[in-house]
């Protein structure tokens, strides 16, 4: 075996040029391997980066703790590491104003709980509106001591939860006891005024006194019946941050369950119900998505791995058909030294072993270097992604550091070491068939040669010679000019694809551009929300300043919770921004939270962009009563406009739009109808407009500390930047990835084109013994260098086509020809296909120029002198 | 007078440089009449194969002229590696010279009888049916004309090529050991379809041979050693 290896070795040192491919090809595909690797952790470790730069290291923040309740947690083994701290939390300030039937203002009272401190408004309304905005701030941003210390008069502001500040005219002094019960006041419709509601008894130590006139009241009940003012400031809780130390599919059940087991209640929401000793929590959803955990997470892990699977299979598949081709082309010069190794004496596992040590030591050479391309390359995109500083800025990170892993470095070299391996072996079985006598004589008797069937039809042409000798060479090399097509056609569709994926993206970013912008606004709050919710936050943000009442746009309230049959002929079920085929009047049933017999407008808009909609109907036509769902349900006729009754192809989408008033004015009487209303949540967006843009940010910053719980804020900026960074990134990986594999598409056309024409060497020397000219020469192999191009090209331009008719279908729905084409610009995909094919056969001329010179400058009887 | 059609004079042709350096042809000239039949006998190495390649327009002597029919091959206007001398080379062998190899070089991606009206097709010209099946009929490949090279056998593939060499209707014919892979039999019957063809269509013939007994069937015999020619007296 030890021959063997040195025949594998001066086979290598022989056929240097199809050594160098090989290694070339091996190198690239482990290098694209490791880096399609490599790229992927590192985003995961970027994001996960910048979730910790920009929320901390800790997957859960629990907050609203006492001091007991904190230690509990803090030293329990589902936590790894755990932070204690001690915090000031305030629960937003709810006090509320509405204008009643007789035009005099009223206050609804809640759970406001300003550092602990259940706050009443006293009746002086007007006196007391300065100090609400200033309270409003000051408990907004939650420090006591922005509230003015003349207010104590004696002793101490409240420092933990059993403590309490009370007016200096309630006839307690420091150090009492006092048990009191905590109210929750609501407006009685039927009182018109607020009355107390749950209770808690508690026992307080007065700890300070405070004045009268200056301090906000609470209105407490105490057990004697009576009610009477006081203030109360409660001390500050504490905080936990923590991280899971196990983040397997149940950690946030195990939370809840460690948090039960610990006698610590866990609530989703302390919200209005100050009355339980209940505590906010939050995960950390970005770290802990970007931490791999997590039902969202998995499913993305598992999306990403499904997608980097599919690339490196198609890299993989490159690079063998490439590797394969080339062991192929050596293969017909060794089937005969092979054959007079047999006529001496060698067996089958030495004639295998000689092809497969060749595959080997080439691997061994190419892994190595792909595997170091592979890192320049990743370091390379990093430093890259890294001199962006806007982007750097917004992910709050330095720089992007590649990982890398020794996994990577196993399976990429594993796959080059692998493949190499498999495509010599392979070879190597094949050729050992080959039989002696036929190898050593230089030629075949065998009856399977892949001659033409048919002999071809100009054969008696002279003008067609040149053809006749191109299809006898296709034929005869049937298998080899397929794969060569194949690797070519496959290396160009990927460049095609790769290229043309940043363009659908940008048009799918058009597409939400313009749905950003459609609605005109500068924020979106969205989120369940009950009316409560709803009225309370839109009273803050038009008392903040930043908005006024016409820039707060509610619309599409209850958002997808409408649904509608067209009963007329086109009997269609619709839902709330659905589409409606065809022109005709139609019945319409609709139900939703806010439906009543009141006028309402339908808006109908034949593109998605609602804000411009043209009102259509405002008259329901009957009252159905409750629905199923237990909501109003009513039934609209309308006429939809269409200038076409013959187009069939009419789309338009129908919306109820409402106005701020018309809100308020079915919201009171749903309140009649519907008792649960005001409590019930039911999705909503709120469409925000900045007075002054000046004040983005700050109206910004406003809007995040007034969000109510389970609702999320967009503004528009961030989601065009974080579009346009996605965007971004996916083009620079998209060039990367590409320019890899027009380096493989380059190499695999250069070398094919090199080989076909140094393996047609002798039937050039034939020819030109006997007569052929240099042009004729060249018009030869200039069919044979660019018929596989030209099958290549087709092929390429076929699949493309494919794929973006299958792109439009799935991303468009429903085949609108105009708005697909619009959407997938097939002409950018075709240009792609042009600039390949037009790459393709220039690589392949210059790699046929140099071989054909060679041959050309060579005299004849070299070429005849020649080994048959 | 005699009619000579092709005459070298004083053609070197020298291979290698330094240590390396080979003396194919020193000197050497020579001549042969129209429809004669000449064999150039010589040890291995002594320059046969080369002196034919000249004669044949498929090498460039280093010095010397080559006329054949005529007209003056060598010296060339230029060097070898001109595009336009190429040419010229390369239509002068397919209408001029019919040459026959060794190892048959038939081109094995074309069918039997593409390899025979190879060379007319290369000038744009048809072959002459008649002509065609002549040549067919005489080397018996009539039947074979649908197969490639790698379906016939040695002797088969042999006829093939002389059938190729005659088939543009060349004045001089040059075969450089046209029997060497044969066995005696397919040997004696490759000479003689030699003499019959071009004593038929009017050729002259100048073949290699190491065989004594082929040599003696020529009209004239040469004798090479390091280079250089002499006659000998049959």
């Amino acid at each position: 075996m030890k021959d063997m290896l040195l025949l594998a070795l001066r086979y290598i040192k022989v056929q240097r040029k199809h050594s160098i491919f090989i290694i070339i090809s091996v190198m690239l595909s482990v290098a694209l391997t490791m880096f399609s690797i490599s790229v992927v952790f590192t985003y995961r470790e970027t994001k996960r980066l910048a979730a910790i730069e920009q929320t901390g290291s800790y997957h859960i923040l629990m907050t609203g703790l006492d001091e007991e309740k904190a230690g509990l947690l803090s030293h329990n083994a589902a936590f790894s590491q755990t932070e204690l701290f001690k915090m000031n939390t305030f629960p937003d300030p709810s006090e509320r104003q509405y204008i009643d039937e007789y035009g005099n203002d009223n206050f609804y009272t809640y759970n406001y709980l300003l550092s602990g401190t259940d706050i009443d408004i006293v009746s002086d309304y007007d006196a007391l509106r300065r100090e609400i905005s200033v309270a409003g701030q000051a408990f907004s941003s939650g420090s006591t001591e922005l509230l003015p210390k003349t207010l104590l008069t004696e002793g101490h502001m409240p420092e933990n939860a059993s403590q309490i500040a009370i007016s200096e005219d309630s006839g307690y002094k420091v150090g009492d006891k006092v048990k009191l019960s905590k109210a929750k006041m609501v407006y009685d419709n039927y009182r018109s005024y607020s009355v107390p509601t749950e209770t808690e008894e508690k026992i307080y130590t007065v700890c300070g006194l405070l004045t009268m006139r200056e301090a906000y009241a609470n209105y407490f009940y105490v057990s004697e019946e009576d009610s009477f003012p006081f203030t109360g400031f409660f001390a500050s809780t504490y905080g936990i941050r923590a991280r899971f130390a196990d983040m397997d599919a149940h950690f946030t059940s195990t939370f809840i369950d460690i948090c039960e087991k610990s006698g610590v209640l866990v609530a989703r929401n302390v919200g209005w119900d100050y009355n339980s000793p209940e505590f906010n929590y939050a995960f950390n959803d970005e770290l802990i998505t970007a931490e791999a955990a997590g039902k969202e997470a998995r499913a993305m892990l598992i999306e990403i791995s499904a997608a980097l699977y599919v690339v490196i299979m198609l890299i993989l598949a490159g690079g063998r058909m490439i590797i394969d081709c080339e062991f192929e082309l050596t293969a017909e010069k060794k089937r005969r030294h092979m054959g007079l190794l047999m006529s001496i004496g060698a067996d089958d596992r030495q004639l295998v072993a000689v092809t497969t040590f060749e595959g080997i030591i080439l691997g061994l050479i190419a892994v190595p270097l792909g595997l170091i391309l592979g890192y320049l390359i990743i370091i390379a995109v990093c430093m890259i992604v890294s001199s962006d500083s806007e982007l750097m800025s917004k992910l709050c990170l330095d720089s992007i550091k590649p990982v890398i892993s020794i996994w990577y470095l196993v399976i990429a070299s594993i796959t080059g070491i692998g493949w190499v391996f498999f495509s010599a072996y392979g070879t190597a079985v094949r050729i050992k068939k080959v039989n002696p006598v036929e190898a050593v004589n230089g030629y075949r008797k065998s009856k399977k040669l892949p001659f033409p069937k048919k002999p071809y039809k100009h054969r008696d042409d002279p003008k067609k010679f040149l053809g006749s000798i191109n299809y006898s060479t296709m034929h005869m090399e049937k298998k080899r000019f397929v794969s060569c097509t194949a690797s070519v056609t496959l290396s160009m569709f990927l460049f095609v694809m790769l290229s043309y994926s940043p363009v659908l993206y940008e048009n799918y970013l058009d597409i939400v551009y313009e749905e950003l912008h459609g609605y005109n606004s500068d924020f979106t709050i969205i989120g369940e929300m009950s009316g409560y919710d709803y009225y309370e936050l839109k009273d803050r943000l038009t008392e903040s300043g930043y908005f006024d009442d016409y820039d707060i746009n509610p619309f599409w309230i209850y958002y997808d919770s409408v649904k509608g049959t067209v009963t007329a002929e086109d009997s269609k079920e619709y839902r709330f921004k659905s589409e409606y085929m065809g022109s005709r009047s139609a019945e319409i049933n609709i139900s939703g939270h806010y439906l009543t017999d009141m006028p309402l407008a339908l808006i109908y808009e034949k593109d998605w962009g609602f804000a411009n909609g043209s009102i259509i109907s405002a008259q329901p036509k009957a009252y159905n009563g409750i629905s199923a769902e237990g909501m109003p349900e009513l039934q609209f006729r309308v006429v939809i406009p269409d200038d076409d009754p013959e187009d069939r192809s009419d789309r338009g989408y129908i919306g109820i739009c409402m106005t701020s008033e018309m809100i308020d004015e079915y919201e009171r009487e749903l309140r009649e109808s519907c008792p649960d209303y005001m409590e019930k949540a039911g999705e909503r967006f709120i469409y925000l407009q900045v007075r002054n843009t000046d004040e983005f940010d700050k109206a910004k910053k406003f809007i995040e500390t007034i969000l109510p719980e389970g609702a999320a804020m967009h503004d528009l900026k961030s989601d065009i930047n974080g579009y346009d960074y996605m965007f971004r990134f996916i083009r620079l990986m998209a060039a990367a990835v590409v320019i890899v594999f027009a380096l493989i598409a380059v190499s695999n056309i250069f070398n094919i084109t090199v080989s076909g024409i140094s393996e047609s060497r002798q039937s050039y020397g034939l020819l030109r013994a006997v007569g052929m000219t240099d042009s004729q020469l060249e018009k030869t192999a200039a069919v044979q260098t660019f018929l596989p191009i030209i099958y290549a090209s087709v092929i390429t331009l076929i699949l493309t086509a494919a794929a973006v008719i299958i792109i439009a279908v799935i991303t468009v729905g429903s085949p609108d020809i105009k708005q697909a084409m619009a959407f997938t610009e097939p002409h950018k995909a075709l240009i792609r296909v042009i600039i390949a094919s037009a790459a393709a056969f220039a690589v392949a001329a210059l790699a046929a120029y140099f071989p054909l010179m060679r041959i050309e400058k060579s005299t004849v009887s070299d070429s005849v002198r020649f080994e048959v | 007078m005699k009619d000579i059609i092709i005459k070298a004079e004083n053609l070197t042709k020298i291979y290698g440089v330094g240590d390396s350096r080979v003396t194919a042809l020193d000197n050497c000239s020579f001549s042969a009449e129209r429809g004669s039949f000449t064999a150039v006998t010589g040890t291995s190495g002594s320059g046969k194969s080369t002196l034919l390649h000249i004669l044949g327009g498929m090498d460039c002597p280093d010095s010397g002229t080559v006329t054949v029919s005529g007209e003056t091959l060598f010296p060339l206007d230029g060097r070898l590696n001109n595009r336009k001398n190429r040419a010229r080379l390369a239509v002068f062998r397919r209408r001029n010279i019919g040459f026959i190899f060794q190892s048959f070089n038939l081109i094995p991606i074309m069918t039997v009888k593409e390899n025979i009206t190879a060379p007319l097709m290369l000038d744009g010209r048809t072959a002459d049916a008649e002509y065609f099946k002549e040549i067919t009929e005489l080397f018996e490949l009539s039947d074979r004309l649908d197969s490639y090279p790698a379906q016939l056998s040695g002797g088969q593939q042999q006829r093939v090529a002389i059938a190729r060499s005659l088939m543009a209707k060349p004045s001089l014919i040059l075969a450089d050991e046209p029997t060497g892979n044969l066995d005696t039999k397919n040997s004696r019957e490759i000479i003689a379809l030699l003499k019959t063809g071009i004593r038929r269509f009017h050729q002259t013939l100048v073949l290699i041979t190491h065989d004594p007994e082929i040599a003696g069937q020529a009209d004239r015999a040469v004798y090479m050693t390091d280079g250089r020619l002499s006659e000998i007296k049959c």
